[in-house]
């Protein structure tokens, strides 16, 4: 780089040439040394002035896992009884750490939650992706995703400025909507949001990789149901509970495990802090009579949590796609688009 | 020689505001605000850069209710009003200060400001700046995505198919009805993703998407170059990913560029300054001492005390930043193509709004940093992620997992101790719409519109824009006021068509003031089906 060039550049930029070229000691140089050291280093000759970058690259690389077995695995678990069984304690609030046998390619299949109707949409004209061995040989040695995302960065930093920076892009984010004043005329008639809808139900959502949100509702005939079942006095002294199963690879009848959480009588919903990440959950709620008998008053839908971090999974797949050239035309796009300057040139260099 | 792509995205949205019912209402405000400061300098810059040759691709999300409001004639013609009254206040301010220079020039600038817009409104686009845009895309200089309909977050709603499909479909419809083209594209509310989404997309005919940067990262199996080029989900739709790092020089509010203390101040308002009488005519809210948005102080920096702004300066930093930008987009790319071996894609998405309302100088940082791009044509090249889908590949397929772009990554934002009451109602809601639609295949008259309108309250509900504000606190009383509107409506409807006496006089209420997508087919509802991607594997 020419000296006029690199004078041009400010401190901070030149810093960051400096290190990109492997340079030692800048961070004490004035403006003129980095600018004498960066153009004394682009005349050397370039085995004596290897970049940082690649050593770096090398170095990381981890070796490959096997992919696990494709499979849905089920985790040993003993046969979870209705009846007196009393399951972990809700106190077990913590995450645990990473379940050590986790399904892989196949996920569980789900109950589906809707009926199919009779009218379908006009299924897509689209073709699939289809698989390809053209992908980058699989010998070659993948940039680590470290070294894509962290350059120049620790890993606390970078953690500690993802949060960060989302909390100054809330704000900012929060600006459309700020006028310096507040007024909020009636626009919605005094409606009262009623309480129930007459069935019995819960659900559950997911909330982030460690917590859940559970609601639920009561029919206005629930607590005569239950007298009836169970009587009054059995009733009048039991426990409301919401019954988180783990259900990963499995169902609620028959859970990899769960735990009670006691829930106020008058609550209606719950967050809920996940024993195992990256599972699935789904909830009852329910009494637990003073026999130790639970009685399910309705049931979730499952959810799955996403994981925590980037996938063990590391064998790549890789497809071809119907390109989006063939569906609009160069002279829709116009004349400043570049024909061939995003096909082999750009994208498809091994 | 090019070695990787600059993926600008800009994301305009805002909520379906209109009140009839009301001579004026404040919070139409965020639209006339939007329009004066973002909108419309936008829409300058890609006029200046074209007219001058300059090479630049981006992508512009339009949100279906921003279009639908940006198109709507009592929306316009209030704006006009608005647009007017400033004008016409900053040129009584130019005469009033002409003995004070600093002043002068801060109103001469603001006045300019008002009047270019509004010439650019009335006569260049005739009210329509849709249309602008549209003519920016087929010059081939932008790119245009839909957003779901009413910006629905949509994990949040995973567990109703219909609602989710009806979101989609209907971004699809009414960008088809308004741009003339089925978008290609689909900025997902939030970059909300949840595995399955991808399919809805599809189904559409949605090619590509976006999520957040750990969206792609925690993909399965792991993406080879991380958030730098797409993968192909499992429906078959190309999921692109947010760069961490050309993305905190812009959103962080204490390192980015919008906090230098040479750029305006986004909250210090002149107005309030002024003698209350004397504004009075230009208040337009019957009278409410609101800012006018004559902000003329620059941040200054940690202090109340505010000093004037001075664009000369202002415009220095402009071209400084965005040289810097080039500068470290250059650095950024030269190394990722080294140890990817291919040109990886930056993706570089923010909400529109941020700039030139909340960061004044954004637009002509933009035109700065595209000038300077074209000006060096060097390593970087500006490109669209429908640019690089032109090439059929070969992409890596993935399974990608819930993730959003809001604070924390997921959907804390929206589900909360100050939000989270809003679901129930919302669930309930969609069950119900699915189950009118069933229950009316063939419905007209009276109780077709009702149905539609039910729809139509529903959609208004979910606009994710309420959950946000009810967290964020501004305007929180507001969002849980229009909750609980298109709830109530939306459960007099139903009750009314259950029992099969829709009341007339209410529906047209209804109608005149929620009236979002005329072309709406309630029928939508009733596929609640769980959409099957293409070919997809046993």
């Amino acid at each position: 780089m020419k000296k006029s060039e690199l004078n041009s550049r400010t401190v901070q930029e030149l810093r960051v040439l400096a290190r990109t070229k492997g340079l030692t000691g800048y961070s004490g140089m004035r403006k003129d040394e980095l600018v004498d050291a960066l153009a004394a280093a682009s005349r050397r000759k370039p085995s004596a002035n290897a970049p940082a970058k690649a050593s770096r690259n090398a170095a990381v690389r981890k070796p490959r896992a096997k992919a696990a077995k494709k499979a849905a695995v089920r985790k040993p678990h003993a046969k979870a009884a209705k009846k007196s069984r009393a399951g972990k304690p809700g106190a077990k609030r913590a995450a645990a750490g990473k379940s050590p046998t986790k399904a892989t390619k196949k996920t569980p299949a789900r109950k589906t939650v809707a009926k199919k109707t009779a009218r379908r949409p006009a299924a897509a004209k689209r073709t699939a992706p289809a698989r390809t061995s053209k992908g980058p040989s699989a010998k070659a040695a993948g940039p680590d995703i470290e070294s894509l995302v962290g350059r120049g960065l620790s890993p606390r930093t970078r953690r500690a400025f993802s949060v960060y920076r989302a909390m100054g892009e809330q704000r900012i984010k929060a600006s459309k909507y700020y006028l310096g004043v507040q007024e909020a005329p009636d626009i919605d008639g005094g409606f009262m949001y009623p309480a129930t809808h007459g069935e019995n139900l819960v659900a559950l959502m997911v909330r982030d990789p460690y917590w859940l949100f559970a609601y639920w509702e009561f029919s206005p005939d629930l607590s005569e149901d239950l007298t009836r079942r169970v009587g009054g006095e059995a009733l009048s002294k039991s426990r409301l509970v919401l019954r988180v199963y783990d259900v990963t690879g499995t169902d609620a009848d028959d859970p990899v495990s769960f735990h009670d959480i006691d829930v106020a009588h008058g609550a209606r919903d719950w967050y809920i802090n996940v024993t195992h990440v990256e599972s699935e959950y789904c909830v009852d709620i329910g009494i637990i009579l003073p026999d130790g008998t639970f009685i399910v008053i309705a049931r979730s839908n499952r959810v799955a949590l996403p994981p925590i971090g980037p996938s063990a999974e590391v064998d790549e797949e890789w497809v071809t796609i119907e390109s989006l050239g063939e569906v609009y035309t160069l002279t829709e796009r116009g004349p400043t688009s570049g024909s061939g300057g995003w096909g082999s040139g750009g994208w498809g260099q091994g | 020689m090019t070695k990787g792509y600059l993926s600008l995205v800009l994301h305009a949205h805002l909520p379906y505001v209109r009140h009839p019912e009301y001579k004026s209402f404040l919070e139409e405000d965020w639209l006339f605000e939007a329009i004066t400061e973002t909108y419309i300098p936008l829409i300058q810059v890609f006029q200046r850069l074209t007219d001058d040759g300059v090479d630049f691709r981006m992508t512009l999300s339009l949100s279906p209710p921003l279009v639908a409001m940006l198109q709507d004639p009592l929306l316009q013609e209030r704006y006009v009003g608005h647009i007017s009254r400033l004008t016409d206040l900053t040129e009584r301010e130019v005469d009033r200060t002409r003995s004070d220079p600093k002043l002068n020039a801060l109103a001469r600038m603001y006045h300019s400001l008002f009047s270019d817009c509004k010439r650019i409104y009335t006569e260049e686009y005739g009210l329509d700046i849709v249309q602008a845009f549209r003519g920016f895309r087929d010059a081939g200089k932008i790119d245009i995505t839909t957003c779901g309909a009413t910006h629905g977050y949509l994990p949040l709603m995973e567990q109703f198919p219909a609602a989710v499909r009806a979101q989609v479909r209907l971004a699809v419809e009414s960008h088809r009805n308004a741009l003339g083209r089925d978008p290609l594209g689909i900025w997902l509310p939030e970059c909300g993703y949840f595995p399955g989404v991808d399919a809805y997309l599809a189904e559409q005919g949605i090619r590509y998407t976006f999520v957040d940067t750990h969206g792609l990262l925690h993909a399965s199996p792991r993406p080879r170059y991380g958030p730098y080029a797409p993968v192909i989900s499992p429906a078959g739709v190309a999921v692109f990913a947010r760069d961490f790092e050309s993305s905190k020089q812009v959103w962080s509010s204490k390192e980015g560029y919008p906090g230098d203390q040479w750029y305006r101040d986004f909250y210090k308002d002149y107005t309030y300054e002024l003698d209350p009488e004397y504004v009075k005519p230009y208040l337009g809210h019957d009278g409410m001492n609101k800012g006018l948005g004559l902000k003329f102080y620059r941040i200054t920096g940690e202090t109340d005390d505010k000093e004037f702004y001075e664009p000369h300066v202002a415009r220095e930093r402009i071209v400084e930043h965005a040289g810097n930008f080039v500068f470290n987009r250059e650095r950024q790319i030269e190394h990722l193509h080294g140890v990817m071996g291919r040109n990886p894609m930056v993706v570089a998405p923010y909400d529109a709004e941020l700039f030139g309302h909340w960061w004044f100088e954004g637009p002509l940082w933009l035109e700065a940093m595209f000038r300077k791009l074209h000006e060096v044509g060097g390593p970087v090249r500006a490109a669209t992620p429908a640019d690089l889908l032109s090439d059929d590949g070969p992409f890596q397929s993935a399974r990608l997992f819930h993730s959003s772009w809001g604070y924390m990554g997921y959907s804390e934002v929206w589900l909360n101790n100050t939000n989270h009451y809003i679901y129930p109602h919302l669930h309930r809601a969609a069950r119900r719409m699915t189950e009118l639609a069933k229950e009316h295949p063939h419905a007209d008259g009276l109780r077709l519109r009702a149905l539609n309108q039910a729809a139509r309250e529903l959609l208004l509900a979910q606009a994710s824009d309420w959950a946000f504000i009810m967290k964020t606190g501004t305007m929180a009383e507001y969002a849980h006021k229009r909750t609980r509107a298109h709830i109530s409506r939306f459960t007099r409807l139903y009750e009314d068509i259950k029992a099969n006496r829709v009341d007339d006089k209410f529906l047209c209420e209804s109608e005149w003031r929620d009236r979002i997508f005329p072309e709406l087919d309630y029928r939508i509802y009733a596929d609640d089906h769980v959409p099957e991607p293409p070919g997809a594997p046993e």
